[in-house]
């Protein structure tokens, strides 16, 4: 058999309308009150802020509807150990371009 | 010990090795989809790590200047369109799984209908950009249909020689030479000095900007392409509550889609 | 589907061809031809990961073929000062097409495409990969890529009195003369584009089908090391090769509508490119490297009938070089015009790379001490490997500080350097992997002797071709130049006779392999003793869907002194 792992064939997690909709919601205000944050001017603060609220916009839509909130624990660890390979090379290049 | 060749025949028919192609493996296949969603936000986070190398450091004020030009309504309406675009995914599949083709079927038509808006606006915000002679240098067609384009020459040293700010030193107009408008000219005259002069960081923006909603809109036009294809399959009902994968699957690249441009939308049009 | 279940796998479509052949006779079509298309369309649409093997295998060795070839006219050329046969152009895109040739059509497919894909499911006790048809399509991607890349030579010679077409600006294709120069950059870059997206798919059936079909008995840590080099490999491949995509597509974008990201002029940086760029090649040379290692691995333990030392420091340590190889990248950037301060950053990470290679070297020999060794030609190009690889990894050192690296940059050290790692380790190791599974894979034994014979040409050749560069290199020979001053005449010419020597050495072995194909004697089920599942449970050569009964998995794959590792 090539199935070597357990059936969760029938095990299907539903998330509902209602739990969608408020994630919306929330994807909503965030959205809007990075717009309004955009008015008002923090100096160098200005794009860790946006950056910030963009990730939480992110996670949210990750976390739901994306489905990482419940899935196995082995997909999350991939998830999150892509994103910070991702971030250290990034910080790496800025090793450089920050330092010229 | 039984040799290779006599096992075939083994008593016991069910130790036999088969091949099972009968059964799709769910979890496999949305693992699958996971690996080719990181390569595209690699993909993507290439084109990021350039815009970061060069929007926080010398070019900062540049950008700054450059985002002025978009608008931010037609970006938030964008974002609004596609975190709807969104929702009614996420709809489109708990509908399924509970069983109403119906809706899933309406939920996947209105996403289809919201990434088909946000190229609409798309289209309507790069043509105010070409219009503005505001394009990629090297475009033969749109440089016949408009005009040559500002980005053609990046004015720095003009604009470190000139002691005006970057807003005044974008508002002078040049002809094709390069060469500025000078002061007292006649209506008539003045139709001929139609370019505005951008500095270096101004061109990059723009470059970035073409590049990155470029792709992201190819990806779009991509996830339309995914989304009829779903919306042939729930119909047919090869897409059903019991073998959703697809439409899941599908789901996932949506998303992935709407999340480029959560980071693509604070970093062109709020940057201003 | 149909399938006998005795019959090798090269045999066994057998069943659909007779339908093919019926269908024909009543059409009245029977020649020879049509025969032969209805046999190689069995091949070339098989999704069988065996078949899918032999066809990556066989065109690998085709365009490994090409791109020796090319270097032996480099080396011709530079016998002596000036030029010899071929002009400067000539000889740049020469050496271009060697790079792109070896680089993205033979070692970084390498071990992952043809063993990887042989014998991966075997390892684990599977019948395929997880994603068959997506794995023919890999193997599409890359003849795509290759013709493209082909194509990149002539396409437009001689339109409007253009000259000379073909890339020369080496298989980096640094800004700003990729995007500039009016040779065939965007085709030949959009050919690599593609090879990239055909290691993507590679790695990421690799990574599903580990985590998803591996035997039930078969913990994580009870899996081949062979298996844990190409999981390691294959994410290395999905998380690395699309830096690479973007940064071509760039390229391309650049040189078509003339965006500005690396032109100076226009306010881009050409050292960005170079970031995007190596972002990605210092990581493809691990995934050049580390499935070299678990063959290795494989050989070492099999032919020393021993267990392998530290099976979990060899685990983790494969899992360090991949991780730790993704954050060195700018070591090939010092002379750049980077800070000072990145340059002393990445210059004290690379030194970190070196440490889980020490730890593998040290239980490579540690596994030998007090084995039963036997120099059979696995062995031979397997122990071939550790000796070379780590020649390389030393002269690496110099290289990685920054005070010697700027006297040794862009001279034919670094060209010495990466041919003993990328060639005497992944080449070498590619040549070791199918010496080791031949009789497994075709079913037949080759003349040990001529093997033997083989490799000691090569070996010698590769050292004097090799270790020549190292040294002429700290004289202060360019690397890509194709005059040179008076002075280095002399060892220019011994590295052409150690070429010629070396390349003696291929033909002999490639020509022994070849003739065992055809007219071997008939090989037995297990001949070297190995304990992973191929040789045990699966016939020689294997049956179309690899296994006749479930595998028993009674013991680890080192089992050779009864413990269970």
């Amino acid at each position: 058999m090539s199935h070597s792992q357990e059936e969760e064939h029938h095990h299907v997690h539903i998330i509902g309308y209602g739990s969608h909709t408020l994630v919306y919601a929330g994807l909503l205000v965030l959205t809007g009150l990075t717009v309004a944050a955009a008015g008002i001017d923090v100096g160098s603060l200005n794009l860790p802020i946006a950056m910030l609220i963009a990730s939480m916009k992110a996670g949210l839509v990750l976390a739901y509807f994306m489905h990482v909130k419940y899935e196995k624990t082995y997909l999350q660890a991939l998830i999150l150990g892509s994103t910070f390979f991702m971030f250290v090379v990034f910080c790496l290049t800025f090793a450089d371009y920050l330092t010229r | 010990m039984s040799s290779i060749a006599e096992q075939h025949t083994a008593e016991n028919q069910e130790e036999l090795f088969h091949f099972d192609h009968h059964h799709t493996d769910y979890e496999g296949a949305k693992l699958g989809v996971w690996l080719f969603l990181f390569t595209e936000l690699v993909l993507f986070g290439g084109m990021f790590l350039a815009l970061f190398a060069y929007g926080t450091g010398e070019y900062a004020t540049d950008f700054h200047a450059a985002g002025k030009n978009l608008n931010v309504f037609k970006g938030a309406g964008n974002t609004l369109v596609l975190l709807t675009s969104s929702l009614t995914m996420v709809y489109a599949i708990t509908a399924l799984q509970k069983g109403s083709k119906f809706w899933s079927l309406v939920h996947i038509a209105i996403t289809i209908i919201l990434a088909m808006t946000f190229m609409v606006i798309k289209y309507f915000e790069w043509s105010a950009k070409f219009e503005h002679h505001l394009f990629p240098a090297k475009i033969g067609f749109l440089e016949a249909k408009y005009g040559q384009s500002d980005l053609k020459r990046a004015y720095s040293a003009e604009f470190a020689e000139s002691g005006m700010s970057l807003a005044e030193f974008n508002k002078v107009k040049v002809d094709v030479n390069g060469n500025p408008m000078p002061d007292g000219v006649t209506a008539e005259e003045a139709k001929k000095y139609t370019h505005h002069r951008y500095t270096r960081g101004q061109v990059i923006f723009f470059g970035m900007y073409f590049t990155m909603t470029g792709l992201h809109g190819f990806h779009v036009l991509i996830g339309v392409a995914l989304l009829l294809w779903m919306f042939w399959g729930v119909l047919r009902e090869t897409i059903t509550a019991e073998n959703f994968g697809y439409l899941e699957n599908v789901g996932l690249y949506w998303h992935l889609v709407d999340l480029i441009w959560i980071y693509l939308f604070p970093l062109f049009y709020l940057v201003a | 589907m149909s399938y006998a279940v005795n019959k090798p796998y090269y045999e066994d479509q057998a069943v659909v061809l007779a339908d093919i052949y019926e269908t024909m006779a009543e059409a009245g079509k029977t020649n020879k031809f049509f025969n032969f298309l209805a046999w190689l369309h069995t091949w070339v649409l098989s999704t069988d990961h065996k078949r899918i093997g032999i066809l990556y295998l066989i065109s690998m060795l085709a365009f490994f073929a090409v791109g020796i070839s090319l270097g032996f006219t480099i080396r011709l050329e530079l016998l002596w000062p000036g030029e010899q046969f071929i002009s400067a152009t000539v000889y740049n895109s020469v050496f271009t097409l060697h790079g792109v040739i070896m680089i993205f059509l033979f070692v970084i497919p390498g071990i992952p495409a043809v063993f990887g894909n042989f014998f991966l499911p075997i390892h684990i006790g599977a019948a395929d990969v997880q994603f068959p048809r997506l794995n023919l399509a890999s193997w599409y991607m890359f003849m795509g890529g290759a013709l493209m890349a082909a194509m990149s030579l002539f396409v437009g010679y001689g339109a409007n009195g253009v000259e000379w077409v073909a890339p020369d600006g080496g298989w980096t294709f640094y800004a700003p003369y990729s995007t500039t120069a009016n040779t065939n950059v965007s085709m030949a870059v959009f050919a690599a584009f593609i090879l990239g997206f055909s290691s993507i798919f590679t790695g990421l059936n690799f990574v599903t089908t580990i985590h998803r079909m591996r035997h039930p008995k078969q913990k994580w840590m009870q899996m081949p090391l062979f298996v844990w080099a190409l999981y390691g490999t294959a994410w290395i491949q999905v998380l690395a090769t699309p830096v690479i995509g973007i940064t071509l597509a760039l390229i391309i974008v650049e040189r078509a509508f003339g965006i500005g990201i690396f032109d100076a002029t226009l306010g881009g940086d050409p050292v960005l490119y170079q970031h995007m760029f190596w972002i990605y090649s210092h990581p493809a040379v691990y995934v050049m490297v580390i499935p070299g290692m678990g063959v290795v691995s494989e050989i070492i333990a099999t032919f020393s009938q021993r267990t392998i030392f530290g099976y979990t420091s060899m685990v983790l340590s494969m899992i360090g070089i991949a991780f730790v190889g993704y954050f060195v990248w700018a070591h090939h950037m010092f002379t750049s015009g980077m800070s000072e301060a990145s340059v002393a950053i990445f210059s004290f990470l690379t030194f970190f790379v070196a440490v889980p290679t020490a730890v593998k070297v040290f239980n490579w020999l540690a596994t030998l001490y007090k084995g039963s060794i036997q120099l059979d030609p696995p062995m031979i190009w397997g122990l071939s490997f550790v000796f070379l690889f780590s020649i390389g990894g030393f002269t690496g050192l110099a290289l990685g500080m920054v005070n010697t690296d700027i006297h040794v940059h862009d001279t034919y050290y670094v060209v010495g350097h990466f041919h003993y790692t990328m060639f005497g380790g992944g080449g070498v190791a590619i040549i070791a992997a199918l010496h080791y599974w031949f009789p497994k894979m075709f079913g037949r034994m080759y003349n040990f002797t001529v093997a033997h014979v083989g490799w000691g040409f090569f070996f010698v050749g590769f050292n004097t071709l090799y270790g020549s560069m190292l040294i002429v290199g700290l004289q202060g020979m360019p690397r890509r130049y194709h005059d040179y001053l008076p002075q280095f005449t002399d060892l220019h010419q011994i590295g052409t006779v150690g070429a010629v020597i070396m390349i003696t050495g291929l033909i002999i072995t490639f020509g022994n392999l070849l003739i065992a194909l055809f007219g071997g004697d008939k090989a037995e089920q297990n001949p070297w003793g190995g304990k992973t599942l191929e040789w045990e449970e699966c016939p020689t050569p294997p049956v179309l869907i690899n296994f006749y009964k479930k595998p028993r998995l009674d013991h680890g794959p080192y089992d050779y002194e009864g413990e269970w590792v």
